[in-house]
């Protein structure tokens, strides 16, 4: 029945909706530091990378309110990945056109920084994407947490200590130390949920 | 009440993890856990799985990448192009009255105009009035103007009273207080021009949940020193030293002042018409919870809980109410830094111990005596050599010039009546009340 099986309260959801400055604000910040990171370790410079996120996330905003990303075709990372290579590859080309007064051998040079695409390139990029999210997500629900909490979880899910002697470090109980890891957790879950549901199916 | 052999249910995990149980229930099932491996299993279970906080973990530990001045633009161009798209700048109702004074612009990008300042938006709202982004077109500058609450200055004195206050304080030229262009009058209300500052304030840094490092303590909290110290010199005294009041530059080391002077400016008449007193409890000092004399020393207590919250994350004294604070003020002594965060060095404990004092002949003779402590051991940390010889971490007095106070900044005696007393209880009430209300400014 919904083209766009999606959760009403989710962001792609929501920035359908024009007046929804919010929900613009927070894609913004999930994925222009992405986007931005993708053209720099694909060897753009600062102000160039800076474009080409200014337009890609132009594209999106564009195609999301016009229904023009369809979920059937696929999932919305994958497709954000087409926008992102397109606009790099017209980058590439721009420079081609206005190699800003490059020699030529400096120039050979600069085009090598952008090697073919590989097949695995998209399976980098659905990684650096889940990274991207988790690393939002964690940074965003961080202050909603005590720092003992904050800590117990670090100790256990992120540094691979045992419960037992992360409740005797910090002078919690072994149950408090477990409702504190599953709970940030959790909570890192509902929120990477909330922008993305898509990327958490693959953890399912 | 659930047995300690029950093993949980799924059902319950989960209610559990979201937080939706109640404080007894849960320390029962917290209990149970404790010593149950397998719903200890299970919770590990149902908490993620492996593919997951792998994810979760190679996010946290990767480099957050390093980001070009051209990024953080492009992230504000962006930010603000879904308000492009409207019409109009939408308002809600409270917003358009609090907002009313000011005039139309065509450019739908404004909010309004403020005489000639194009109004941007409202960054802050608070009991003293509202501040607001705009741009002056004459210095084509971006600054921040803030606007005093008609109802706490109603009277033609109150508002000469805060014009004179604000322009003592724009006289105060130091690099950690917040410059003051101007102020003035304008439609019965009175402002006051200033720096815009892009950043956040130390209250938002205390809260977040990385903890500050006693480098960062020392850095922010000599600069504090230093700009209050500045403006005692000038016989400005702040009266609402806190976090909240303390701005930190975006990508710089500086820290700035705010509001010098401005919490004496609401008197008895903005007073009993908004519940508004000067000061804040949580950082008060005895003396100015008890009205009794204040002078430049006030500030200095209240610096004494700025460090204390910087080291703990939270203010010194805390209560339900306000009145619970001011008498924890005036009457006990803070828990132990050590007890809440035993990194802190005992000089510095000490430090704070001494701002703490109840008694301002007690405290420091200045906030620049606490500056030059605190720089000392701040190049200790930076540069670990023999500085100064160990041991010595508390100044030994009188080394520093004592520096003359000028005369304005000594003691302004109020009437202390039994009558006062009450009314500023009974506002301290009403304050409480509104501040659950009023977003932070």
């Amino acid at each position: 029945m919904d083209q766009f099986p999606l959760t009403r309260a989710s962001l792609l959801f929501r920035l359908r909706d024009r007046r929804d400055s919010l929900a613009w604000s927070e894609f913004v910040e999930v994925y222009a530091p992405l986007v931005y990171q993708y053209a720099r370790n694909h060897g753009v410079q600062d102000a160039d990378a800076a474009d080409v996120t200014q337009e890609v996330l132009r594209t999106c905003s564009h195609n999301l309110q016009k229904f023009q990303y369809d979920r059937n075709r696929g999932k919305f990372r994958s497709w954000l990945f087409t926008v992102v290579r397109t606009r790099l590859s017209n980058y590439r080309k721009s420079q081609y056109r206005h190699p800003q007064g490059r020699g030529d051998s400096e120039f050979s040079k600069h085009l090598e920084q952008f090697p073919a695409p590989m097949e695995d390139e998209e399976e980098q990029w659905v990684h650096e994407y889940q990274m991207r999210l988790f690393q939002w997500a964690a940074t965003r629900i961080r202050s909603e947490f005590r720092r003992k909490t904050w800590r117990a979880f670090e100790l256990t899910a992120l540094e691979g200590k045992a419960p037992k002697d992360v409740a005797e470090r910090l002078k919690m109980s072994v149950g408090a130390v477990y409702v504190a890891k599953t709970r940030v957790l959790k909570r890192i879950r509902t929120c990477v949920e909330k922008i993305d549901a898509e990327s958490l199916e693959d953890f399912q | 009440m659930i047995a300690r052999w029950d093993c949980l249910e799924v059902q319950q995990m989960e209610e559990l993890m979201e937080n939706q149980l109640s404080r007894e229930t849960e320390r029962h099932l917290i209990d149970h856990i404790d010593e149950c491996p397998k719903c200890q299993a299970l919770m590990e279970k149902l908490s993620a799985g492996c593919k997951e906080l792998a994810v979760l973990k190679q996010s946290t530990e990767q480099d957050t990448g390093t980001y070009g001045p051209a990024f953080f633009q492009a992230m504000e161009r962006l930010k603000g192009e879904s308000s492009e798209q409207e019409i109009t700048v939408q308002l809600g109702p409270e917003e358009k009255e609090l907002l009313g004074f000011l005039q139309e612009s065509r450019n739908p990008e404004l909010l309004g105009r403020f005489g000639r300042y194009e109004v941007f938006e409202m960054i802050g709202r608070g009991g003293m009035g509202i501040l607001l982004k705009a741009r002056d077109p004459l210095l084509d500058a971006i600054v921040a103007v803030k606007v005093l609450n008609p109802h706490l200055a109603p009277s033609a004195t109150a508002r000469m009273r805060f014009i004179r206050e604000a322009r003592a304080a724009a006289a105060i030229t130091h690099n950690n207080v917040i410059r003051i262009h101007g102020v003035a009058e304008r439609d019965g209300l009175s402002y006051l021009v200033m720096d815009f500052i892009p950043g956040k304030s130390l209250e938002e840094r205390i809260l977040e949940a990385e903890p500050l490092n006693l480098a960062e303590i020392l850095r922010i909290g000599m600069q504090v020193a230093l700009g209050v110290d500045a403006a005692h010199s000038q016989g400005v005294i702040h009266r609402d030293i806190k976090p909240g009041n303390i701005l930190l530059e975006n990508g710089l080391d500086r820290v700035k002042i705010t509001d010098f002077g401005l919490a004496q400016v609401v008197d008895e008449e903005g007073l009993t018409q908004s519940g508004l007193i000067a000061g804040t409890p949580g950082y008060m000092s005895p003396e100015q919870a008890q009205e009794e004399t204040v002078d430049y020393r006030s500030d200095l207590f209240s610096f004494g809980s700025l460090l204390y919250a910087m080291c703990t994350g939270a203010p010194p004294f805390r209560g339900k109410t306000s009145i619970a604070v001011i008498r924890r003020v005036c009457d006990e002594e803070p828990t132990p830094i050590h007890n809440l965060n035993p990194t802190i060095p005992d000089w510095l404990v000490d430090v704070i111990a001494r701002l703490h004092r109840k008694n301002p002949d007690d405290r420091f003779k200045s906030a620049g005596e606490v500056a030059d402590i605190l720089r000392r051991h701040l190049a200790k940390i930076q540069h670990p050599g023999p500085v100064s010889p160990p041991g010595s971490s508390l100044p030994e007095i009188g080394s520093r010039k004592k520096r003359k106070r000028p005369a304005g900044t000594k003691a302004e005696r109020k009437p202390n009546s039994r009558i006062r007393q009450w009314w500023r209880r009974a506002t301290l009430i009403v304050r409480d009340f509104l501040n659950r209300f009023q977003a932070k400014s």
